[in-house]
């Protein structure tokens, strides 16, 4: 037991670390005392970097193996001092933020709400057992043996398993994780993912620290941390809350790009993109359509200057040597739910339209169905902010909503142009792939009333 | 990549919301009327924000207790083995020594497939009690041709007539049995 909560550990240190130097070369982190206050974005940019560095490794044929992942850590390492070192990136200095009495209380009850949601989700993550879904028996947990047992990714191995187009992120992720605990051990992976939702979290206050009010950030990542879709997920072991992780934070970072195009934001962006990218076939287009409405909105704002937010392209385009792997070894590369739903004849379409309906309709109408309403304050106060807002920064308002917008609407155009049945699947499928917009949400409305605080009318 | 844009003034604390008036100076168009300036100023935006505020905090807090219960419950609660916890999960869906024994019975470097029959009253459907096991199977070789396997274990399905020779029939719990085959590729 000692050595499987000491490989947990040391699997952790090597996404800490990596992801600190990431923050380092960013300019977000300068390795003084005060850093550690990034210490949730550190791990979670650790996270991301490495699962999408070791996954990039495995498809160009590489073993992995603990000694694997510590190259790859120490190379990033090396790489993100040396940037640091010879070409530091500076950032705008920080505003103080002024102290009051109520500011002060929301904060600490804020903060207290949000300590006891977690130590309460670090508990339960020891102690309960973990859930074997379906999908999880079916589909990630088998990939999850074959890195592990394997040490690649065995095509005859991988297509044996139902949905082989899947990208890699998430088996990598947990076969890393039983490389280093020694054993194939899924009861310690629900510690591994309410670490890294925890990091979100801490991810989240520490980005919107920069640019808003304590008072607003504290309580709203404290409802978004006992919501039931946000808290139940911390120990799920199936990728769509990381996936929500991951856009989330991919969102908050291109958000703040709008409002100071500093090269950082577009770094941690094209981080948190290609993780999400290769975390889920959804990840992928929701990370595109990301990515396309924030290069519109840059160019809105800042013309020519909005050039380099195409780096964030990297980000989906991690998705090419994910294909090219498919091809490469002969694996099924499309869902055949989705080969043939003929777009392009009106009788196909038209036939669809009571189904495009219906899945609208499903994926809105999800939320509210728990008696806990958290979820729904989430939805109607984002709301509510997005009006309140959007005079003060349309061009950034606009965008934050186009972007959940547009993945609701091709996340329903995708299920009601299949060939599976809505009823069921959705049942299942909706209210774990919608908690992608909630969190996104959740996560983004503060940072929408902190920029527009921040701003003087239409400027942005 | 870098172009930085110049830093906006400070952010707001909640006891602004008492000046309702918007400032001059903070970029407002000036309506003339109170109620466009009501509309328009920055205070207003504080006060919207401050209800906001005020709206999660409560039902955060209101929740709070409900997490606390179930995590201080969970810090009490007995612990499992790590090896008992990776089990235990599927128990839900069927005694779990079978699969246990399985791992023990068919050996690491064999080629193996599954067989489902159907004479069990509460088994797995097929599809789950093949991923269930290979699952548990894994790194042996998995085959859905008997013909090519050197190990059949059956789920809930008599060995005489899995249509192949056999030498070995091991019972690994309720229904479950490993069967050496006298088919399947030599190693």
């Amino acid at each position: 037991v000692t050595r499987i909560y000491l490989g947990l550990l040391a699997n952790d240190a090597i996404y800490l670390v990596t992801g600190y130097a990431f923050l380092f070369a960013a300019g977000l982190a300068r390795l003084r005392l005060r850093d550690l206050r990034l210490v949730g974005l550190a791990y979670l940019a650790g996270w991301a970097l490495i699962g999408t560095a070791t996954s990039l490794v495995l498809m160009a044929g590489i073993e992995l193996r603990p000694v694997t992942v510590v190259i790859v850590s120490v190379l990033t390492v090396a790489a993100c001092a040396v940037v640091g070192l010879r070409r530091p990136n500076e950032l705008p200095a920080e505003a103080a933020s002024p102290w009051s009495a109520p500011g002060i209380a929301a904060v600490v009850v804020g903060g207290a709400v949000i300590a006891i949601a977690a130590a309460a989700a670090v508990a339960t993550a020891f102690s309960s057992v973990w859930v074997a879904e379906f999908d999880l028996l079916s589909a990630w947990l088998p990939r999850a043996e074959i890195v592990y047992y394997l040490h690649h990714l065995d095509p005859a191995q991988w297509s044996s398993f139902i949905d082989p187009w899947y990208p890699p992120l998430s088996p990598v992720m947990f076969g890393t994780t039983f490389e280093f605990v020694g054993g194939f051990h899924p009861s310690v992976l629900p510690i591994q993912q309410t670490v890294l939702g925890i990091a979100f979290v801490l991810a989240a206050l520490v980005l919107l620290d920069r640019f808003v009010p304590r008072w607003i950030s504290f309580p709203s990542l404290a409802l978004l941390i006992v919501t039931p879709w946000f808290w139940w997920r911390l120990q799920s072991l199936l990728p769509d809350q990381t996936l929500a992780y991951m856009l989330a934070a991919a969102a908050i970072v291109t958000v703040i790009w709008l409002y100071e195009p500093n090269g950082a934001w577009l770094a941690l962006g094209v981080v948190f993109l290609s993780a999400g990218t290769l975390t889920k076939l959804e990840g992928f287009a929701f990370a595109l359509l990301l990515v396309v409405v924030v290069l519109v909105a840059g160019f809105v704002l800042y013309r020519r200057r909005a050039l380099p937010a195409l780096w964030l392209l990297l980000g989906p385009a991690a998705m090419v040597p994910w294909r090219l792997w498919l091809d490469t070894h002969h694996v099924m590369a499309t869902n055949p739910d989705f080969n043939q739903p003929r777009l392009l004849d009106p009788g196909f379409l038209a036939r669809r339209v009571g189904a495009f309906g219906h899945a609208i309709r499903l994926i809105l109408g999800v939320p509210w169905g728990h008696s806990f309403k958290a979820t729904e304050a989430l939805i109607v106060i984002g709301g509510i902010v997005f009006v309140c807002v959007v005079r003060r920064i349309p061009v950034i308002a606009v965008a934050a909503v186009t972007w959940i917008g547009l993945m609701i609407l091709a996340l329903a155009a995708t299920y009601a142009t299949s060939r599976v049945d809505l009823g069921p699947y959705f049942s299942f499928t909706a209210p774990r792939v919608g908690g992608t917009f909630v969190v996104s949400a959740a996560t983004l409305t503060p940072l929408l009333l902190g920029l527009a605080l921040r701003t003087s009318n239409g400027h942005r | 990549l870098t172009s930085p844009v110049p830093s906006a003034g400070p952010s707001d604390a909640p006891e602004r919301v008492a000046s309702v008036e918007a400032p001059a100076a903070n970029g407002t168009p000036s309506g003339t009327g109170g109620h466009r300036r009501l509309l328009a100023g920055r205070s207003w935006l504080v006060a919207v924000a401050a209800l906001v505020a005020a709206v999660e905090l409560v039902m955060a807090v209101t929740r709070t207790p409900f997490y606390a219960r179930v995590g201080n419950k969970n810090l009490h609660a007995p612990k499992l083995l790590v090896r008992d916890a990776d089990v235990d999960a599927f128990v839900y869906y069927d005694p779990t020594f079978a699969m246990v024994a399985a791992q023990y019975a068919i050996p690491r470097n064999a080629t193996y497939t599954i067989v489902v029959g159907n004479e069990g009253k509460h088994a797995m459907v097929p599809g789950l009690a093949i991923d269930v096991y290979r699952l548990f199977l894994m790194p042996r070789k998995y085959t859905t041709d008997i013909k090519k396997a050197q190990w059949a274990l059956t789920y809930w399905k008599s060995s005489e007539f899995l249509g192949v020779p056999y030498t070995t029939e091991l019972g690994l719990g309720p229904g479950v049995n490993a069967v050496k085959l006298s088919t399947g590729v030599r190693r």
